[in-house]
């Protein structure tokens, strides 16, 4: 079943409010509105007069690897597991958001003039230093200080930025993005094709037709480079993920929040999973999952197969908030039986919108070892 | 008893003048027993005050001793005169010298304020006093709604309430009618003797004399031991 | 301490309650004016920081130009390619809307969170979506909207754009009072519709970055040629200094208003105290110590103190409003736009008043303290053998006046670079002359005596010999007066010689008949000054144009204001102060030199044959220094270049100012001809030549208001202080009096005898103030307004402002003098014969 697409719900109304505050804040990290709970931006419809994902609407590359701007939200997301020398872990999450804050631009004399906010979201997790290094930035889609291109394929904000490193289309990548005591520098490329999630990229999240999002993925990037930690530069390499998603979009009202799983087994296999949790706990009606074997083909997984159970749970001190952060997956219809447990239990993003976003490692019951990334909002 | 007993041996004093110094008593020597009633007599200017100032510890001699109760004054600095003056010596001016800003009882409140006695005892034997001097009834009273009188009624309270040895009197009567003046004798009289004070006053007034222990006569900075008749002016 | 003797001494002031209330009212104007002036300039430095603060916020450093603009592709690829995290991009203009002309600042909403607070207003706040988006809309602080009546959807019509357009309030800003009264004047807008309002598509003003020690070296070593990167604080202490020789003249004239406060009190007490020899003597038969009269007579001080003290807060704190209004009013004509609003009460000041208050008091209060404990047993003193004793430490008051003077000459040598050494100098004269003024005054009235002998005038003689006899009581007063009127006579003609040097630079330097002030809104309306300039020469009746911009230079080293004059076909009105005429103006016109105005010369030490480097878009040029003129037209001074050479130099082709002159008879007919441009083009204004002279002269004198108001209110103190010690010694004299009233004086007699003696008094202290008065003027043109600002004048002696001096001085005491020798008369009957 095709379905919502949990990154894009989770985001866009809120981080749409929240980067309007983050106008007005700024850099104001850890700055969430008390007591409202990222859920609690959901309620209101997409806006109107924006561009809606349309099923049977065909992705055409490399136009699709650029922005949508008339679409109301848009992200390039990375995630990856690295190792350095003598099998020292890390874990990186990179990932850049559009959104448009009005359906149609004004035409204006000023390059300055947009309807167009950035936004990035740039973590390292050094599990052997037991630490999570985060920031985020904004920028205006004007004046060259952030935007995308498909071809040559370049997304930016400041100076973070995805882009075409010489070949045909948009890989090799090269992922750079620095802070002032932390940085990555990786080059990426694809060991399996693109896949495009939902029904051939059109993801469905509520009801109404239109509420969806367009969506495709890059399940397996081999990833190689630098992992710079206070100065010092960590020779990696490792596995990445990459989804890209737009749309204008809502959640439904009684969601909130949810847990995705981004699995990259040993085997060759890639297993993505999102269940919606509802108020009460339960698991709202398009919660969806993939699996992409090792030769790239997709098949997707009914969400009733997948039985989901937090094993540990871990509390913020700066938030106050608990995430369960050990799982135990049973997917019956894949024979599989897996503990997730994350890296390092203090992955919690806290920046203008708390949320959990993580390495982890993957134990199956039969063998079977991974790694991947696991987000959870809502708690 | 505190009475005091004072000692005067050849003392001088003079006093800087645009023609030099100037002799106001010249080598003075008395001896005034305990609890007696002296009496200083003499013109005006002869030196009666200047006297009267160096016994009751308020002036130092140019030269000679002056013992209290053995103790040479001269040694004592000007704090401790005043400690002296406030424990063990009361005084009666001529013009009263009331406080005018404070009532006839606080008048007499302020000796016993400056040894530390204080509340409602020291309100009570304040008031006490005013009524040994007949004036029980006006403790509020300011002394400029007091007559002469009355007033030197209260200044004599005020001498005594501490119960000093000594009580040194200037002309204390000068101001007051001859019936006033009479009365105002008979009370320090009787309260000294009472008391067991020591009293030492200056007067021109003839009939002190006849109550007196003893009389100095002063003239020319120089002091006789003997009765004289009604002393001029 | 005995409370017998507290209560006794409370007693006693509340037994002369007039007496008492004079010194606790000048112990209050004292404080008052201190705490007044205090607040205001503490009010005129949070309105500076707090717009400060909104226009700097927490950069660290900027990025400027030294074209007026640069490029915003800088920004960019200062982000995106160097990388550097916290930079934010300012551009500001003026620009006039619903007639007003407001301060257009273009920010970028998403770079601003490390710098500046104010659009941080909380969840619900503002709606950025609109400022972002749509064309032409800004934002205001919430005050500034409600007090024209504005809210968001408002629109503004632009007064002079050439095209038909409007604002339209976007937002409103919430922000504290103090922040708010800096911003009133201000408009935000996001980048994209600042630069099309301002006409300023691709450019900003600036750029605001916050860098540590390595990032400051790697901005440096990437910015390219034409930007400087300068450090705030050094731009933050320059601004600080600008303002910081106006606040310290203004605590100086407070201060001296204490000075005559405390004078007030100190008499007050003397009064107290030489009252009471008597009480005190008694009080030391009794066994006081003389240590517990000394703390009694300051006990006696807190009770005026403490009173005083408080009244003075609480007229402080009203006093406090006005004088702010005015501090800030001169601020906002001759340093910074304020907005002119009340300031709140900072506490900081209020223990500084209450300090001194009680401080002043206590002090004040030693001398008499001193003089009670020394009281002796019963006192044998007189009143007679007191004056005696005055009388003979005349002489000593005398020199040590003269001492003082001689430290005050010593100060004001050695405070050539400080204003605080200066002021403490001047003080030490003021001080100097107040301590001459009773062997002055001895003097004076010896000489009235013996010309009176001679005369043959008993009252005058009678009176004379009053006021020497009485000098322990009038002395202090007469003092105060002195100081005071020598204050109105020093200030009165330093004002006049500041203002007549104005008045004649003016007269010179306006030479053209008519004026064009141009701002950003012409170019923004797409006018071409050039253009404009070759019509205005085309215009019959017009005989020559002249052409001038002025532009702050940002360095290294604080602001440099340029003046770029091209002087037409005429010579360059300036007058110089040094350098020869004929090679500085050469080297103005071949640009080999630069000419300095003189408060910009002093303020940097620069003579005629030194060098001056300034940063030019090709890097930093040195010029010779040719020639200082003078200038009153800003306190920072400028630099003065030909307009072509400036143009050349900097780039930039615009102007601020047009003269023009009519030719001969055609004044009247080319106004409404040069009038007529001003529908043709937006932002333009227009003068003639005696409006600005006007105009300058009324800010001139805007400026010395405060001045005024404060010599008013030290006048004042001494006014009470003559009437508090005349009334003392009448009280004193009531039983004198009434001998002569009993020997057959009839009470017009005595009027006369006591008025003449107050008169005697008032004379004798104006003619003292007089020349204290000048030498008081002298010093503030020659040495403190040159320290201070930087400007020589020309000193006038106004015959008329010592004549009014010397009439205030009489009739003032006079005044003070009737309503005592009212009562006097009144009192002095037979009762007035005992004794109290």
């Amino acid at each position: 079943m095709s379905g919502p697409e949990p990154m894009s719900r989770s985001f866009r109304r809120p981080l749409l409010a929240l980067v309007i505050s983050g106008l007005l804040s700024a850099c104001g990290a850890g700055k969430e509105p008390t007591g409202a709970r990222v859920a609690d931006y959901l309620g209101a419809g997409a806006g109107e007069g924006f561009a809606r994902a349309q099923p049977g609407h065909r992705l055409a590359f490399p136009q699709d690897h650029g922005a949508h701007p008339r679409y109301q939200s848009e992200w390039w997301y990375f995630t990856g597991n690295l190792e350095g020398d003598a099998g020292r872990h890390f874990g990186f999450m990179f990932t850049i958001f559009r959104f448009a804050l009005t359906p149609e631009a004004a035409l204006r004399a000023s390059e300055w003039g947009t309807n167009q906010a950035w936004m990035a979201h740039f973590a390292v997790t050094d599990t052997e230093g037991q630490a999570l290094l985060k920031s985020e930035r904004f920028a205006r889609g004007g004046a060259g200080l952030a935007g995308a291109s498909a071809d040559p394929f370049r997304v930016w904000l400041y100076d973070w930025s995805a882009s075409a490193a010489g070949g045909d289309g948009p890989f090799p990548m090269r992922l750079s993005a620095r802070e002032d005591d932390y940085a990555v520098e990786l080059d990426l490329s694809p060991a399996k094709p693109l896949v495009l999630q939902g029904e051939q990229g059109y993801s469905q999240k509520g009801r109404e037709p239109g509420n969806a999002s367009h969506y495709y993925a890059y399940t397996r990037l081999e990833a190689r480079g630098q992992v710079v930690l206070d100065g010092e530069a960590h020779e990696v390499t490792g596995s990445a993920w990459m989804d890209r998603e737009w749309s204008t979009s809502a959640l439904g009202d009684d969601l909130a929040g949810w847990d995705w799983f981004a699995l990259q087994l040993d085997d060759g296999r890639d297993l993505m999973f999102y269940q919606l949790r509802r108020e009460d706990g339960g698991r709202g009606p398009f919660s969806q999952g993939a699996l992409v074997a090792a030769d790239g083909t997709r098949r997707g997984i009914a969400p009733a197969d997948v039985r989901l159970k937090p094993r540990k749970w871990w509390r913020s001190s700066e938030t106050g908030r608990r995430y369960p952060v050990s799982w135990r997956m049973r997917i019956d219809s894949l024979n599989l039986d897996l503990e997730i447990a994350a890296r390092l239990p203090a992955q919690e993003m806290n920046l203008n919108v708390a949320y959990w976003e993580g390495a982890v490692s993957v134990t199956g019951s039969r063998g079977e070892r991974g790694v991947g990334y696991l987000e959870m909002t809502g708690y | 008893m505190n009475d005091i007993h004072i000692r005067l041996e050849s003392v001088t004093k003079e006093y800087p003048g645009p023609a030099g110094a100037r002799a106001v008593l010249q080598d003075v020597s008395a001896d005034i027993p305990r609890g007696q009633f002296a009496v200083l007599v003499g013109r005006s200017g002869s030196g009666k005050s200047t006297l009267l100032n160096l016994v009751g510890c308020l002036d130092h001699p140019t030269r000679g001793r002056v013992l209290l109760d053995g103790q040479d004054v001269a040694g004592l600095s000007e704090t401790e005169l005043a400690l002296l003056r406030r424990h063990r010596i009361g005084f009666v001016f001529q013009f009263f010298n009331l406080i005018p800003t404070l009532t006839a009882l606080e008048n007499v409140l302020l000796p016993l304020e400056l040894t530390d006695q204080s509340g409602s005892r020291a309100r009570r034997q304040a008031a006490d006093w005013l009524r040994r001097v007949g004036l029980g009834d006006r403790p509020e009273a300011f002394p400029e709604e007091l007559s002469g009188g009355e007033q030197q009624r209260v200044a004599v309270a005020r001498a005594l309430v501490h119960q000093p040895g000594l009580l040194v009197a200037d002309e204390p009567t000068g101001n007051l009618d001859l019936d006033t003046a009479q009365s105002v004798l008979d009370l320090m009289d009787d309260l000294c003797r009472r008391e067991g004070a020591t009293l030492v006053m200056a007067t021109h007034s003839p009939e002190v004399v006849g109550i007196a222990d003893r009389v100095f006569s002063i003239r020319d900075g120089h002091l006789t031991d003997e009765p004289l008749p009604a002393a001029s002016g | 301490m005995s409370r017998l003797l507290q209560r006794a001494g409370l007693r006693f002031l509340l037994r002369h309650p007039w007496q008492y209330a004079l010194s606790v009212a000048g112990v209050a104007l004292g404080v008052a004016v201190v705490l007044g002036v205090d607040i205001a300039a503490g009010g005129a430095r949070k309105a500076f920081d707090a717009s400060r603060e909104l226009v700097v916020g927490r950069a660290t450093h900027q990025a400027v130009p030294a074209d007026p603009f640069l490029a915003d592709e800088i920004y960019t690829r200062l982000r995106v390619e160097l990388g550097v995290a916290a930079a934010a991009p300012v551009l500001e203009g003026r620009i006039r809307a619903g007639g007003e002309t407001f301060s257009l600042i273009g920010i970028d909403s998403f770079a601003e969170g490390p710098f500046r607070d104010y659009l941080d207003t909380g969840a619900d706040g503002i709606d950025l979506t609109a400022l972002l988006t749509r064309p032409g809309t800004v934002a205001m602080t919430r005050q500034a909207a409600r007090a024209r009546g504005l809210s968001v959807g408002s629109r503004v019509p632009m007064d002079d754009a050439a095209a038909p357009t409007a604002l339209e309030i976007g937002a409103l800003l919430e922000l504290d009072d103090a922040r708010s009264r800096g911003a009133d004047g201000l408009l935000f807008a996001d980048m994209a519709a600042a630069q099309e309002l301002l006409g300023r598509v691709g450019q900003l003003s600036r750029i605001d970055l916050i860098l540590d020690a390595d990032g400051e070296q790697r901005v440096k070593d990437w910015l390219p040629q034409g930007l400087e990167l300068i450090p705030t604080a050094a731009q933050a202490s320059s601004l600080d200094q600008m303002t910081r020789a106006f606040r310290i003249n203004l605590l100086a004239l407070s201060l001296l208003a204490l000075l005559v406060g405390a004078f007030l009190v100190y008499s007050t007490l003397s009064f107290l105290v030489v009252r009471r020899r008597t009480t005190f003597g008694t009080a030391r038969s009794l066994g006081v110590a003389p240590g517990q009269l000394f703390r009694n007579t300051l006990y006696e001080a807190l009770l005026v103190g403490v009173p005083g003290t408080l009244v003075g807060i609480v007229l402080g704190l009203v006093l406090g409003v006005g004088l702010t209004s005015l501090v800030l009013r001169t601020v906002d004509d001759l340093y910074f736009r304020v907005q002119v609003q009340s300031a709140g009460i900072p506490p900081l000041s209020l223990l500084k008043a209450l300090l001194l208050g009680l401080g002043t008091s206590l002090l004040a209060a030693v001398p008499p303290a001193v003089e009670a404990a020394r009281t002796a047993p019963r006192s044998m003193l007189t009143r007679a053998s007191l004056e005696r004793r005055i009388r003979r430490q005349l002489p000593w008051l005398a020199a040590g006046g003269l001492a003082l003077a001689f430290l005050g000459w010593l100060l004001l040598r050695a405070g050539t670079d400080s204003l605080v050494l200066s002021f403490a100098g001047l003080f030490a004269v003021v001080v100097a002359a107040a301590l001459c003024t009773p062997p002055g005054l001895a003097a004076l009235m010896a000489a009235t005596e013996r010309m009176a002998r001679d005369g043959g005038g008993q009252v005058t003689r009678l009176a004379a010999r009053g006021v020497t006899a009485s000098l322990s009581r009038t002395g202090v007063a007469v003092a105060a007066l002195t100081v005071a009127i020598s204050t109105v006579v020093g200030v009165g003609l330093m004002i006049a010689s500041f203002r007549g040097s104005v008045d004649q630079w003016l007269q010179q330097t306006l030479t053209s008949d008519f004026y064009f002030a141009i701002d950003e809104a012409f170019e923004a309306g797409g006018s071409d000054v050039d253009a404009f300039v070759a019509e205005l020469a085309e215009v019959p009746g017009v005989a020559d144009v002249t052409r001038s911009q002025r532009r702050r230079l940002t360095t290294g080293d604080g602001q440099v204001r340029l003046w770029a004059v091209d002087p037409g076909s005429r010579d360059l009105t300036i007058t110089f102060l040094e350098g020869d005429r004929e090679t500085a103006v050469a080297s103005f016109l071949d640009g080999t030199g630069v000419l300095l105005s003189e408060p910009f010369a002093r303020k940097r030490g620069l003579v005629v044959g030194d060098t001056l480097s300034l940063p030019t878009p090709d890097g930093p040029r040195s010029w010779l220094v040719t020639g200082v003129f003078i200038d009153y037209s800003s306190d920072q001074g400028s630099a003065m270049f030909s307009l072509e050479h400036y143009r050349s130099t900097w780039n930039d082709p615009g102007l601020q100012g047009i003269g023009i002159m009519a030719e001969e008879g055609q004044r009247d007919v080319l106004r409404p001809r040069l009038e007529s441009f001003l529908a043709a083009h937006a932002g333009l204004e227009f003068a003639a030549n005696a409006e600005i002279r006007q105009i300058s002269l009324e800010i001139f004198d805007r400026t010395f208001t405060i001045t005024r108001v404060l010599q008013l209110l030290v006048g004042l103190v001494a006014f009470l202080g003559m009437l508090s010690a005349l009334q003392a010694l009448q009280l004193e004299r009531i039983r004198e009096l009434s001998v002569l009233r009993a020997v057959g004086w009839t009470p017009r007699g005595l009027i006369g005898l006591i008025l003449g003696q107050t008169g005697l008094m008032g004379l004798g202290a104006g003619l003292l103030a007089l020349p204290v008065g000048i030498i008081l003027a002298a010093l503030l043109v020659f040495v403190i307004n040159a320290r201070s600002f930087g400007w020589s004048m020309d000193f006038s002696l106004e015959p008329m402002i010592l004549g009014q001096a010397l009439l205030l001085s009489v009739v003032a005491a006079l005044l003070a003098g009737a309503w005592p020798a009212w009562r006097t008369i009144r009192t002095a009957t037979a009762a007035g014969l005992r004794d109290e």
